[in-house]
């Protein structure tokens, strides 16, 4: 019993940070249609700013904002690489990823930065079970900021854009600025998870970035199997119970004695397997998902 | 008032595919006038609504507008004048949106979208204004995603939004085309109707010589092209459907064309 509580326990702590970076898929992939691998890298570049910053004594919520206005302009760097260079989408977000991990190093000035004499928003929060309502409450209001941001002209006009630039192009808008609007949000919420990540851990780490999106990806297909979503609270909603699943089946494969080096693979296994099942009941359950899919 | 002087189109001009899609063309078309335009497959039909729609410029040539240039309008100031309907309802609308939502991107028409709640009380009395006006019964099904609607829903709804958008000058490319036989027809009588209401300028290609008369009135036009340039242009009272099949059949194949 005391396992099942703390799986659920640590599932719902993790799922509070990383489920920000399935909230940033869906504005990338689902809203913008862009399979944006940056968010790999931003990750790593909101926790790389965060921690420099908390290391020079900043504030740790401006430390945040730093972090998350990095991660967002790597976002913007992302957009421009496809609209104004026409290299391709994926290949957009590799570059980026690829250049961030240098700048990330430069800016950690090693691979590992280490907060544990810092203080941080956890620290904050004294208790364990503090932390996790901290979470929980901040990921809510996060996702209740993209619901309204998405709610709004501008929003409406992202996801037409996404879908169906012709839509907006016919009106006498480009379609490039939606792109940049859409990544730089979508990246600047990625690094803001980073930044709380490494709060959260203790440490900002050069590799803490790689395949979250995977991981994130997957976490949002199993969100859209369990929870259709027919409307954008429920692509909201649907992004963070996927994200709760995701680190349950996470936690309980480690506590089954899988070893840590091999959850990459395992995640690499779960995102085929989710897409296999996607492909192949497409038609009926996922018929009126909304959004878009650049898969 | 809508007015072609000397217009022509040139599709690879200096090169060995030289094709010319309309030739030296003069047409005004009145303020609320409905003008068919008839023509074979690459007569330049299309090519003339692609002008005005600001998706072709002139080779030699101007368009004007109550007298005034349109070639340097930018696609805002054109979208705002000109809305193209055409058989592939894609252009116009967001699939897994629904019709509210997809009406609402229509009723944002102040300049760029910023952020302000999209649902308004007053867009969503407007909404339900144009859906009654367009009469297929969408205003009861405004949750609806576009994706789940007929091919004739689908147009109705286009319909809809170019109401909202207010342009005054509609560009009707074959939008019947793709419609079963009897919506067709009924959606062509709505958008009559609406055309005289609003006082809309209509320009309508079609191939079907019966949309050409149903429900039309005495000044509507017909002008006829071919290969690129003015083969008749006539009032509606003037001419019938038998006049107007034989202006087809009488021509050699291929000879209507441009190609």
């Amino acid at each position: 019993m005391d396992s099942v509580l703390s799986i659920l326990f640590i599932s719902a702590q993790l799922a509070s940070i990383y489920g920000m970076v399935v909230l940033a898929v869906v504005l990338a992939f689902r809203i913008a249609n862009f399979a944006d691998l940056t968010m790999d890298g931003s990750f790593t570049l909101g926790a790389a700013v965060g921690a420099e910053s908390l290391v020079r004594g900043v504030h740790p919520v401006l430390a945040l904002f730093y972090g998350s206005l990095a991660g967002a302009l790597a976002g913007v760097v992302t957009a421009l690489l496809h609209s104004r260079v026409k290299v391709n989408r994926l290949l957009s977000g590799i570059i980026t990823m690829t250049i961030l991990y240098s700048v990330n190093l430069r800016i950690m000035g090693r691979s590992n930065v280490s907060l544990l004499n810092e203080s941080s928003l956890f620290s904050a929060f004294g208790s364990e079970n503090f932390q996790l309502f901290g979470s929980i409450v901040f990921v809510l209001l996060i996702s209740g900021f993209i619901w309204f941001f998405l709610s709004t002209d501008l929003g409406y006009f992202l996801r037409a854009a996404g879908e169906n630039p012709r839509v907006v192009i016919r009106r006498g808008f480009s379609e490039e600025i939606f792109i940049i609007i859409s990544l730089f949000v979508a990246n600047g919420v990625a690094a803001l998870a980073g930044g709380l990540a490494a709060q959260h851990q203790g440490f900002a780490d050069i590799g803490m970035g790689t395949g979250v999106v995977i991981a994130s990806l997957t976490s949002l297909l199993l969100g859209e199997t369990l929870l259709p979503p027919r409307s954008i609270l429920r692509l909201l909603l649907a992004a963070l119970a996927g994200a709760f699943v995701y680190q349950m089946i996470i936690a309980v494969g480690l506590r089954l004695g899988i070893n840590p080096w091999d959850m990459k693979l395992a995640t690499g296994f779960l995102l085929v397997g989710a897409l296999v099942l996607k492909h192949r009941f497409h038609s009926r359950r996922s018929a009126e998902n909304i959004g878009s899919d650049p898969l | 008032m809508i007015e072609f002087r000397n217009v022509s189109v040139i599709y690879n001009k200096n090169d060995d595919g030289e094709k010319i899609a309309l030739s030296d063309l003069s047409l005004t078309i009145e303020k609320g006038q409905w003008c068919n335009l008839l023509g074979q497959n690459g007569s330049g039909k299309s090519t003339l609504l692609k002008l005005l729609a600001g998706e072709l410029t002139p080779t030699y040539g101007g368009i004007f507008i109550d007298g005034r240039s349109i070639l340097n309008d930018s696609q805002a100031v054109r979208a705002r004048t000109f809305f193209f309907v055409e058989q592939d309802t894609r252009a116009n609308l967001v699939p897994s949106m629904t019709i509210e939502e997809n009406l609402i991107i229509a009723a944002c028409t102040s300049g760029f979208p910023g952020f302000t709640l999209a649902k308004r009380k007053k867009r969503q009395d407007r909404i339900q204004e144009v859906l009654a006006k367009v009469d297929m019964g969408l205003e009861r099904r405004i949750g609806t995603q576009v994706r789940s609607l007929s091919g004739g829903e689908r147009q109705a709804l286009v319909i809809a939004k170019a109401l909202l958008l207010a342009a005054p000058v509609l560009l009707l490319d074959e939008f019947l085309a793709a419609m079963d036989p009897q919506a067709g027809p009924q959606l062509l009588g709505i958008v009559r109707n609406l055309a005289l209401q609003e006082q809309l300028t209509v320009i309508s290609v079609t191939h079907n010589l019966e949309h050409v008369f149903s429900d039309s009135q005495k000044k509507d036009r017909v002008v006829l092209l071919r290969k690129g340039k003015m083969h008749a242009d006539r009032f509606i009272e003037s001419i019938s459907i038998k006049w107007l099949s034989e202006q087809f059949e009488n021509v050699p194949v291929g000879a209507w064309g441009a190609v």
